[in-house]
């Protein structure tokens, strides 16, 4: 479609609009959710979506959670043939569009006049879904009767701007704290009802062929930009992903993904194929539609231009192959998707951005990708409030980024599906919340994949209840099969995850759950990112700054990177053996 | 969040400051939740007065040569110290002034430094700051 829509100025002041209605979302979901992992971790993104369901805006939404909500638009529009201004809809349908059931979305559609012109999306990851057990993430649910979470599979939840109280009290009586859930539900609420509020304001001030025509002209512009970003990036050509999720009991060998890559940079059009890849597993670690293209897309634009609008529009120039009952396609009822979020969906990421890395100076290394018990969900009772109820996910892990051709991995990336965006827990205001202790945070030296850049490190975490007992969910990958270096790189350290305090420290599996008495302790550490190109060639001022700061310790600079480091950091003598260094690395490959 | 002042002596109050609460909660958020109990936890109150003189203003230290005056009568303070710094490319000695001892009508010539809690002004050569009734500093360059 042409766009008439000649005005440079408005496009981006009407872009930028947008984009900050989607903050004021955000803003909103943050200020008054309940539970930490929304109102602290902001696990939770906003969108909007065109009337005729073409993503608009994503507000820095997290990468897994953006592609798709114009698909759980669809179904509300094939749905619900009484779509009427002052209705809300929950959505939380894996095979309808949405990532995983614990995603709870919240649809708001915006009229203007007696036309759907937006949808406003909110979509944000439960306290607790009712789930068979008090955890959101359920990687061993055979299917979803296993699971056992509610289904809201886009369901009206208000009408002229009330509740529908049957739907509320169906929710309530499922999930362990319903108090959270329905404060959490009218954050979600809230920050959709806020984006109705000014878009329709946007649109009276505008006028309605105004931002029609902005509309049109805004994905033109988008597309162009990919179609660009896709030429100046990416050579023509064809290009293979690998990652393997760790082993799990329903399969022994892990779970092994790849992603076919079709490139034509001159048309500026990108096909992946996934078609390829194993059957559903019956397990909980199957990917949505929704997810399935959402982290092989989060892998391109990893490795694309980062100021390209995330839309309908740049996707235009993107193909995305998927079959029915594939790992990585598209599930049918009722393939269990619990962990259709993290885990699988973190290997698709790091296989597609890895993909590209058989171009020298192109593509980035595996990011660690193991949401183990670091950030387990927790639960049990607080004698500080009379034995209230608790159950909720913590956000204290730490995996480190994998390594670009120019630059070392991102320290805080939490997990490839959300690039850094989630926000970490205060621990202050965790052990406010829960009765929890957390005795450390820290960097593990040495923890990132070696190579001419260096993956990030993952952090060490341990905490454990206080003055009580506390149940631990977890489902870690990363365990056995680490994040893996390109070009030469190296991979990063694998996850553990260690019991400690009753009697001899005990390794655990990263996947499990543990009831922690008073004292007791887990102690979990996430991947490293992993290395892009030879460590042996990084430049040796860094081999030593990175000495000197704890990132790798004297003895992986000899071993790994060539480089001789003599003196102590307390007594700051650092310094590198030139002539040592010179025969090592001589005498290197 | 902004809520009226409401004195609270009465059931009744509660209800009124609860549904100010909720009221603002909607105004900003575009929610509200009735059933739920309404918890404050941090309480900010926001005072308004008339300006007190600056020329009688307690917080700056030390006598005021003219108490009751809101411009101060022109006079050259004492430096608290001298110090040597580098003006023009070379070092000199400099009259170092404490900022919170100063007072309106007090006048500066440069070179000077003049230390506040959170920032330094330097004074160059060519330039005199006044302090002024409001408490600001007026710089001068003569040049």
């Amino acid at each position: 479609m042409t766009s008439t829509f000649d005005d440079p100025t408005l496009l981006a002041v009407l872009a930028n609009r947008f984009e900050a209605i989607g903050r004021e979302m955000t803003n909103t979901l943050l200020r008054t959710a309940r539970s930490a992992v929304i109102g602290s971790a902001r696990d939770f993104s906003c969108s909007i979506v065109t009337g005729d369901d073409r993503l608009l805006a994503s507000a820095a939404g997290l990468p897994v959670h953006v592609f798709g909500s114009h698909l759980q638009t669809r179904s509300m529009n094939e749905l619900h043939h009484d779509l009427a201004p002052g209705d809300a809809y929950l959505h939380n349908d894996p095979y309808m569009g949405n990532t995983h059931h614990a995603d709870h979305s919240i649809l708001v559609p915006v009229f203007v006049g007696d036309e759907h012109l937006f949808t406003a999306v909110a979509k944000a990851h439960q306290a607790d879904i009712g789930n068979s057990q008090p955890t959101t993430y359920m990687p061993f649910a055979r299917d979803i009767y296993e699971e056992g979470a509610l289904s809201f599979p886009c369901v009206r939840i208000q009408r002229d701007r009330q509740d529908i109280a049957e739907v509320i009290r169906t929710a309530r009586r499922r999930i362990r704290v319903p108090d959270v859930w329905y404060g959490d539900y009218l954050a979600a609420l809230g920050a959709a009802r806020i984006a109705e509020r000014q878009l329709t304001a946007l649109v009276k001030r505008y006028g309605i062929d105004t931002i029609r025509g902005f509309i049109e002209a805004w994905f033109d512009y988008s597309e162009a930009r990919m179609r660009d970003g896709i030429r100046d990036r990416l050579p023509s050509g064809n290009y293979t992903g690998h990652a393997t999720h760790d082993p799990i009991p329903v399969a022994p060998e892990g779970i092994a993904i790849q992603v076919q890559i079709s490139v034509d940079a001159t048309a500026g059009r990108i096909l992946i194929d996934l078609r390829d890849n194993p059957d559903c597993v019956p397990a909980g670690l199957n990917q949505s539609e929704a997810t399935a293209v959402n982290n092989v897309v989060t892998g391109l634009f990893n490795v694309l231009p980062s100021d390209i609008p995330h839309n309908s529009g740049s996707f235009r120039c993107l193909e995305v192959l998927l079959r029915e009952n594939c790992v990585v396609g598209i599930p049918r009822h009722p393939t269990c998707c619990s962990m259709a979020t993290t885990n699988i969906a973190d290997r698709l990421v790091n296989a597609t951005q890895a993909a590209f890395a058989s171009t020298p100076g192109v593509g980035l290394a595996h990011g660690g990708a193991a949401m183990g018990a670091d950030a387990a969900v927790i639960s049990g009772t607080d004698p500080r409030h009379n034995d209230a109820a608790f159950v909720n996910q913590i956000v204290l892990c730490n995996n480190g980024g994998g390594a670009g051709p120019d630059t070392d991995g991102w320290l805080t990336l939490a997990l490839p599906v959300t690039g850094g965006l989630l926000h970490r827990d205060s621990v202050e205001v965790l052990e406010q919340k829960y009765p929890i202790h957390i005795d450390e945070i820290r960097v593990q030296t040495d923890g990132g994949g070696a190579g001419r850049r260096r993956g990030a490190p993952p952090a060490v975490v341990t905490y454990g209840p206080r003055g009580t007992q506390l149940t631990t969910a977890f489902a870690g990958d990363g365990g056995v099969n680490p994040a893996q270096g390109v070009r030469g790189g190296r991979p990063g350290v694998h996850a553990t995850t260690t019991l400690v305090g009753r009697g001899e420290d005990l390794q655990m599996a990263t996947m499990g759950i543990e009831v922690l008495q008073d004292g007791e302790r887990l102690r979990a550490r996430g991947c490293g990112g992993g290395g892009y190109g030879d460590p042996a060639e990084r430049e040796i001022d860094l081999v030593l700054d990175d000495v000197r700061e704890r990132w790798i310790s004297i003895q992986a600079a000899r071993d790994t990177y060539r480089v001789v480091v003599t003196g102590t950091a307390d007594q700051e003598t650092l310094s590198v053996d030139q002539q040592a260094t010179a025969i090592l690395r001589q005498h290197t490959g | 969040m902004r809520l009226p002042m409401v004195e609270i002596t009465s059931f009744e109050d509660v209800t009124t400051i609860v549904e100010a609460f909720s009221a603002e909660h909607e105004r900003l958020f575009a929610v509200r939740d009735d059933q739920s109990a309404v918890e404050f936890l941090v309480w900010r109150l926001q005072l308004r007065a008339p300006r007190p003189d600056p020329g009688n203003d307690p917080n700056r230290a030390g006598p005021a040569p003219h108490a009751g005056t809101a411009t101060g009568h022109p006079h050259h303070p004492h430096p608290s110290e001298r110090r040597t710094a580098v003006f023009d490319g070379r070092p000199r000695e400099t009259d170092i002034f404490d900022g919170a001892t100063l007072r309106p009508g007090a006048r500066i010539s440069g070179p000077a430094i003049i230390e506040e809690p959170t920032t330094t002004v330097v004074v160059p050569a060519a330039a005199s700051v006044t302090v002024l009734p409001s408490g600001n500093y007026q710089m001068e360059i003569s040049r």
